[in-house]
């Protein structure tokens, strides 16, 4: 958005700056993912559960994102704005488990 | 006749469980929590413990400066609030051992969820004090529960979780859900 610090009728020279809402709307739309690592020191029945429990998995899908952990080092295990992201990184963080987000893609 | 032990963990009714500890599995327990509420709330003022990395670990994976720069927001904003919840957590173990009986702990599910949060922090932190940090190490300190009693305490809390994990997974609800 560009906006003149001075009424149009006054001066033609147009000043843009960076418009704050739009911003924050692109950072809110950006997508961002948590990634559970991994950590030899969690058994795997409470990786599956607390993946189960915080976002609602099956047991099957919890399941197999606790493999790609356990066997890839690393698991993506949700996604959405970064606020999301970060209220999900906090619960596994509160659960123990090490987790971390960044940008998609 | 071998001596059979009833399960360390069994449901009563939809909200509450049996946690059954022998007296100096309480005694010991209550010591070491006692002593891990300790480490957390020195966190909070500052002087954290090595030990705790687990506990408290960055949110962003650091790959450039503004990673950095929100991870240091986001320690801001989260980090007593987590200190909050494992003390809280703890707390609410040591609590329930008092209404003891005869090692038998009445648990809500409330109660056991602390207590499953409580015992993987501090399996993690034991894991820290005894210098786990990869697949071997892990086998090493399975298999050696009786070299000193940290690792007595690492396999014996691991022993437990799961079976607190088994009475939890069981008021999951059934299948159907995001996948």
């Amino acid at each position: 958005m560009t906006y003149s610090l001075f009424p149009i009728s006054a001066s033609t020279d147009i000043i843009t700056a960076p418009d704050t809402d739009v911003t924050e709307r692109v950072e809110h739309e950006r997508e961002w993912i948590v990634i559970v690592w991994n950590d030899p020191v969690n058994l795997m029945s409470y990786v599956t559960y607390v993946l189960q429990k915080l976002f609602g998995y099956s047991t099957e899908k919890a399941t197999e994102l606790m493999l790609a952990v356990h066997h890839e080092g690393r698991a993506n295990v949700a996604g959405g704005n970064r606020e999301q992201c970060e209220m999900h990184v906090f619960r596994l963080h509160e659960h123990g488990l090490w987790a971390t987000l960044e940008e998609a893609g | 006749m071998a001596f059979r032990r009833k399960p360390p963990v069994e449901r009563l009714d939809n909200d509450s469980w049996i946690v059954r500890l022998q007296a100096d599995e309480q005694e010991v327990l209550s010591h070491i929590m006692n002593q891990l509420d300790e480490l957390v709330e020195n966190a909070q003022t500052g002087s954290e413990s090595a030990l705790l990395d687990r506990l408290f670990p960055p949110a962003f994976t650091h790959h450039d400066a503004q990673h950095e720069q929100l991870d240091e927001e986001y320690q801001r904003l989260m980090r007593d609030e987590l200190i909050t919840a494992r003390r809280t957590a703890i707390s609410e173990v040591l609590s329930t051992f008092d209404s003891a009986e005869d090692g038998d702990i009445k648990m809500s599910h409330g109660q056991l969820t602390a207590f499953l949060q409580t015992l993987n922090a501090l399996r993690v932190t034991l894991a820290s004090a005894l210098g786990i940090v990869d697949d071997d190490s892990a086998a090493d300190a399975d298999d050696q529960s009786d070299a000193s009693p940290e690792q007595h305490l690492y396999v014996w809390s691991g022993w437990m979780l799961e079976w607190v994990v088994g009475a939890l997974a069981e008021t999951l609800p059934r299948e159907g859900g995001t996948s």
